[in-house]
């Protein structure tokens, strides 16, 4: 089913909660921009067993071509609260905190019992209060930080080869670099902080068992208490042109081919085309993350070597249009799922509005069935060795 | 409402169960075979099954049954656990007339060709495994001393009808009808009597060193019985050592300890029952074997401080996970995955391993009856009775 996609528009801080519309029957969410540049999307679930809550802070106020991995340290230390007990308070209560860096967004994810709003809300002003973290924190971080790295499974340091492939600093991976985490002063770790809390790159999401304008009413409110803060446009991320080949200390293999937003018909098609590859070799994954901004569309196969490449150059027009029906109703699928569940929603709504506001994602469900022939061609064409970027581990 | 949807079939050595579609549209099967008693030469056996089960049957080949069971976002797949064999896939509801036939070739009529059993051989010796599952079966697997008459011995083993669980998701006219057709089909499977096989009686060779930069370490506890009284005691303790970021393993070993981002405590399946393990990742150094060696004592002296506190929060990590699918989730049902998110895994896996149904509410009632000292009891026993594994990373 095609949600309505009646997004209601106000804009006030003082006014906010009188200029709530009375709309009779409620639309599926509403999104409320608040005047110190904020943005605040309510999408009532009312069969959801809990209330989830993300708080995105947008990327574009820092530049990780000089700083990578330093909002993923602040996101490991801001999580803890003032007093590093916020997780035992929220759990101890039903609730549960989850923290995840993107190149788009920090996101901090939290889940509460139906009716227990106000904890989440707690929790987050906990979240932005922190700060004044010494180098003795830093160090203990980096210290964890450290085994994460070391964790990371061979699909993820395939597909990072292939971002910064594509798009050299810009494409950094936001687990970041060690050196310059561990290197991170207090100063250089405040400045992070305010730059990615400032207002004007916060979107709150609040998805669950709550009506819409009582949602509405307690997210302005808690927006509204935030200090006005600008940010600047940020990054644009250009890609280069493909191919290109690197060897990574992994195993498996993978292909990328970047993409415009995904609102452009392109991204859409290769995602179809993605999933059409994928859906023909056991245990081959695709993977790309909702982005309104250039991303990457990753086929890969981790567990074997050689099996992926030679089947994607094997295909011809011949063989694309045979997937093409596989390939809409995979994309058709996928798009489905990126909003099935206020989880899964809230944080698609939410990563997509952090970079653009007004991004709306009905319009890339729809698209997925209706990928032409021609644009199906050209998307498997893409991820061929003359086109693709190719990152494959190490004999 | 969804109880009503649901009954029972029971045929004489036999379990079906008919549950609700995972999706709409489609038609889901989980099919668990149970395994006879197995040595180290069995056990490879029975992965070279699990590899090349679906290659050919007598009525599909490989490509046959990706290609019928793709569309409905279940492909075919086969895994191999300490316990059972699973068998999963889904077809869409025009394509239901196909549901019996091809779980009826898996189960039964599969060809384990030898060339098709000597090529996954060698895809098996060559089969790099991640740091999670070679930590939690670190045996290295004698894949040459696999014959093939063994091989159809223990397959002919596993498809008798009495160590078959089988549950069909889809509407109830569509699953009373499936259960029916089941209910035939193997009333027409020829199965002699059930014979004993020569078991290969050495011990497992445990590896101790990976290639790779992670060290893992393993407290591996005595397996408990689900259907035991202490069952519920067990499983709180297993909460408040591994329940989330309040519970001892994490404030213990990662902030206190501070080596380790991934640690946890689970319960494993096993074929004495569920395995109680508390596992601890750390990139590999030279400090291994003296960083095992301190797991423990700093866990036992967690135990011994807790308090209503750490039960009320164990009480508030199952509750979470159960009723809402909030936090962690110790169930590694799935071998080295948690269970919880998979409904129909779940209600499969347990009526396979206690004739049962799955019913969270009743085990968390007898969980807010425990009292601490209970709790500390079952904790300190599961660590008294577990050995130290230690598999260090190459570096």
């Amino acid at each position: 089913m095609i949600w309505p996609s009646l997004l209601l528009f106000a804009g006030y801080q003082a006014t906010a909660l009188r200029q709530v519309p009375d709309v009779g029957q409620d639309p599926p969410r509403l999104r409320t921009q608040i005047q110190n540049g904020s943005v605040l999307l309510v999408e009532p679930a009312p069969q959801a067993k809990n209330v989830t809550v993300h708080l995105f802070a947008a990327a574009r106020g820092v530049d990780e071509t000089k700083t990578s991995g330093l909002r993923h340290l602040l996101e490991h230390l801001c999580v803890k609260g003032p007093d590093g007990k916020l997780d035992e308070r929220l759990e101890s209560n039903g609730a549960f905190l989850r923290a995840r860096t993107f190149r788009d967004a920090l996101d901090v994810q939290i889940d509460v019992p139906p009716g227990k709003l106000q904890i989440a809300f707690d929790a987050l002003s906990e979240v932005l209060q922190t700060g004044g973290w010494t180098a003795t924190d830093i160090a203990r971080e980096a210290g964890v930080i450290e085994q994460e790295l070391a964790l990371q499974p061979d699909d993820a340091a395939l597909t990072s080869a292939l971002w910064r492939q594509a798009y050299g600093g810009n494409g950094a991976d936001p687990m970041g670099d060690l050196a310059t985490i561990q290197a991170t002063t207090p100063e250089a770790l405040e400045a992070t902080r305010r730059a990615t809390f400032a207002c004007g790159n916060l979107v709150l999401v609040i998805e669950g068992p709550i009506g819409l304008t009582v949602g509405t009413k307690q997210g302005v409110a808690f927006l509204s208490k935030l200090t006005t803060g600008k940010s600047d446009l940020g990054v644009v991320r250009i890609p280069k042109s493909g191919p290109g080949r690197v060897e990574v200390e992994a195993y498996g293999e993978a292909r990328g081919v970047p993409v415009p937003p995904l609102s452009d018909p392109i991204c859409v098609a290769r995602l179809c085309a993605a999933l059409a590859i994928a859906s023909e070799l056991q245990d081959a994954y695709m993977t790309y993350t909702p982005s309104a901004l250039n991303g990457m569309v990753v086929v890969g196969q981790v567990g074997e070597v050689g099996k992926l490449g030679k089947f994607i150059d094997s295909l011809d027009d011949g063989a694309a249009d045979g997937l093409l029906e596989r390939g809409r109703i995979l994309g058709a699928r996928w798009a489905a799922r990126q909003v099935d569940s206020p989880e899964a929603s809230g944080f698609t709504r939410g990563l997509l509005m952090s970079r653009n506001v007004r991004f709306h994602f009905e319009s890339v469900q729809e698209a997925m069935a209706h990928v032409s022939v021609a644009e199906f061609r050209a998307a498997i064409a893409s991820f061929d060795s003359s086109h693709a970027f190719v990152s494959v581990g190490l004999p | 409402m969804i109880a009503a949807l649901l009954f029972a079939v029971q045929a004489v050595k036999t379990d079906v169960e008919v549950a609700p579609p995972v999706r709409p549209g489609v038609v889901t099967v989980e099919a668990l075979m149970r395994l006879p008693k197995a040595g180290p030469r069995e056990r490879a056996e029975l992965a070279i099954i699990a590899d090349s089960l679906l290659d050919d049957t007598e009525e599909y080949g490989h490509r046959q049954l990706i290609k019928l069971t793709v569309m409905s976002g279940d492909s075919v797949r086969c895994d191999l656990f300490p316990d059972c064999l699973r068998v999963r896939f889904g077809v869409l509801d025009t394509d239901v007339a196909s549901v019996v036939p091809i779980l009826a070739n898996i189960l039964h009529n599969a060809e384990l060709h030898e060339d098709a059993i000597n090529a996954s051989v060698e895809t098996l010796l060559f089969q790099r495994r991640d740091y999670w599952s070679s930590a939690l079966e670190p045996e290295a697997m004698r894949y040459r001393d696999a014959h093939v008459p063994d091989i159809m011995a223990l397959y002919n083993v596993m498809g008798r009808p009495e160590n078959l669980t089988v549950t069909f998701a889809a509407t109830p006219t569509v699953g009373a009808d499936l259960a029916e057709r089941w209910h035939s089909t193997i009333d027409g499977w020829e199965h002699g009597p059930s014979v004993a096989l020569n078991l290969d009686r050495s011990s497992p060779k445990p590896t101790f060193r990976r290639r790779g930069k992670l060290t893992t370490i393993l407290l591996r506890g005595r397996a408990i019985k689900p259907r035991d009284p202490a069952f519920a005691t067990n499983l709180l303790a297993i909460f408040a050592l591994g329940g989330g970021k309040d519970s001892a393993v994490w404030k213990s070993l990662r902030e206190g300890l501070g080596w380790s981002y991934r640690q946890e405590a689970i319960l494993r399946n096993s074929p004495e029952g569920l395995e109680p393990v508390v596992e601890v990742v750390t990139a590999h150094s030279d400090a291994d074997i003296d960083r095992s060696l301190l797991v423990r004592p700093a866990l036992e002296k967690a135990i011994a401080a807790w308090t209503e506190t750490d039960k009320k929060h164990a009480i508030a990590s199952a509750e979470a996970l159960f009723n809402r699918g909030l936090g962690l989730d110790p169930l590694y049902f799935k071998s080295t995955r948690g269970a919880t998110d998979d409904p129909l895994f779940m209600r499969t896996y347990w009526r396979f391993k206690t004739g049962e149904d799955w019913k969270p509410g009743i085990l968390l009632l007898a969980m807010e009856n425990v009292d601490v000292k209970s709790m500390q009891a079952a904790a300190t026993a599961t660590l008294e009775g577990a050995n130290i594994e230690l598999i260090q990373g190459s570096g």
